[in-house]
């Protein structure tokens, strides 16, 4: 069992992790600290995704604890821990209509939390907005872009846009390259190795990616090794 | 009074019949004994609730009229279960949770500081417009909720997006749920805008032919009408309300719904 320090973001210790009736993975203990990024690695239908999945609680099905700032994550909100822990997805889903409206609209889900729904029409969130597409090789011009003009490889770095603008603590990546061609997938990699400070959890199997990762978790027949 | 009719004359008059009979034959569309059997079974059916009815408006007594719409309200939960494709176990309890809602709002509001009967359960009045109202709102909850449940399958990417960008239950469902109610209220306002041009509804019909004045008539044909549509929207809304908190867990996953 690891120990809890005050650094910790993730602190789990599961005794099986299951896929519908089927036991993908027993015995798993793994910490993950502020700043970390981590790979998971397998073998496909090996659990990774269902792993992951786990820390947004998209996956439920398990025996044991996940402790997120050592509180357990099933004793949080899903919405509360969904917007600390977000996940970028292989193939982004965007709305109809213009890129920012698709920026703006998760603001909508926050109109609760005081103040936040006034952020999104403020002249220093559009320049945060500005910053984060530089970042990911595209220009302003884009927000005014419907999404359905949009190529894969945009929608891909605006689904990013979308996820970083909220600086999340973690940002779990679903094979997020898979579908890109090698120069997007390299944009990607570097903004995320130069400008990102917060942990990020990823599955990927593009080898432009692995300079950004300090950590892997290697799964087989199992068991999760760091 | 309305001229009372003859059974000879409803036999004779169920001659009319031979015109689809034949149409059928011609075409030969298939719908001829299906056609027979709804007819056999209206007449029975409504053979025995006018016997019922005419036991229940003899009576005037509270707890029978309450007894007789708590049986209506029954009923219509059990058609509309029976016609969708969701199990029953899920949806029995949200239909009686929100078509018994609706009742409850609807009808006392109407009862009480509109047609004021004397005494205020009076059958006679009670059940025509319960029955109208229930109708209405059982057929749209039915519409209703398949609607919200398609909106979702056709959208589960989108749905996904939502929750995993930190979207709450509500928000996560909400264009499904907002398109749904625009859907299954959409056709009662239609016909609303058209009731008086192109047909007299069947209430008025009959207050008609009972000898009531048609500006009498026409009032409660108002009435009626708002009482119906704020019955219908009451009820779709609470019917998708209640089925969300059993269509997903708490993590707001979706479970299983579907029949077999």
């Amino acid at each position: 069992m690891p120990h809890q320090d005050s650094k910790s973001v993730f602190d789990i210790s599961l005794q099986r992790l299951f896929y519908q009736d089927r036991t993908l993975l027993e015995g798993v203990y793994l910490q993950v600290t502020a700043g970390d990024k981590i790979l998971i690695n397998g073998k496909t239908g090996s659990g990774k995704t269902s792993l992951l999945h786990c820390l947004n609680l998209m996956n439920p099905l398990y025996e044991g604890e996940i402790r997120y700032h050592s509180k357990d994550i099933r004793q949080i909100s899903p919405e509360h821990l969904r917007r600390q822990v977000m996940e970028v997805m292989q193939e982004p889903w965007l709305d109809g209509g213009s890129v920012l409206e698709v920026l703006q609209e998760p603001w909508s889900y926050r109109i609760h939390q005081q103040g936040r729904q006034e952020i999104y029409q403020t002249a220093g969130w559009r320049k945060r907005i500005t910053e984060l597409l530089e970042m990911m090789g595209l220009a302003e011009p884009i927000l005014r872009a419907s999404t359905s003009e949009l190529s894969g490889g945009e929608k891909q770095r605006i689904a990013f846009v979308r996820v970083m603008q909220f600086d999340p603590q973690v940002m779990l990546l679903d094979e997020v390259s898979s579908a890109l061609d090698q120069s997007t997938s390299e944009v990607i990699a570097q903004c995320l190795h130069q400008n990102w400070q917060n942990t990020i959890i990823a599955i990927s199997h593009d080898p432009v990616w692995k300079n950004l990762w300090q950590h892997r978790w290697d799964i087989s027949d199992q068991k999760v090794k760091t | 009074m309305t001229t009372d009719i003859q059974l000879i004359a409803l036999l004779t008059g169920s001659a009319l019949l031979l015109f689809p009979v034949l149409i059928f034959r011609k075409l030969r569309i298939p719908l001829i004994r299906t056609m027979l059997i709804s007819f056999v079974r209206m007449s029975v059916q409504l053979a025995a609730i006018g016997l019922v009815l005419q036991f229940i408006f003899g009576q005037v007594n509270l707890f029978v009229t309450l007894g007789w719409m708590l049986i209506m309200l029954g009923a219509a939960v059990w058609t509309v279960t029976n016609r969708l494709n969701i199990r029953s176990g899920i949806l029995l309890p949200v239909l009686l949770y929100a078509l018994g809602a609706a009742s409850l709002l609807v009808m006392p509001w109407i009862i009480i500081m509109v047609v004021k009967p004397a005494p205020m359960y009076s059958p006679v009045y009670l059940i025509p417009l319960y029955g109208m109202v229930l109708g209405n709102s059982m057929n749209s909850c039915a519409l209703a909720v398949e609607r919200f449940e398609s909106n979702l399958s056709d959208n589960w990417k989108a749905y996904h997006t939502r929750i995993i960008l930190g979207a709450n239950q509500l928000e996560a469902v909400l264009p499904a749920y907002r398109r749904a109610l625009q859907t299954s209220l959409m056709p009662q306002l239609l016909t609303i805008a058209s009731v008086g041009i192109v047909s007299l509804p069947g209430m008025m019909t009959g207050q008609i032919l009972g000898g009531a004045s048609p500006l009498v008539a026409i009032k409660y044909q108002i009435m009626v009408m708002i009482a119906i549509f704020s019955g219908v929207t009451i009820g779709d809304y609470l019917a998708i309300r209640f089925y969300i908190r059993r269509r997903f867990d708490q993590y707001y996953l979706p479970l299983k719904v579907n029949k077999g």
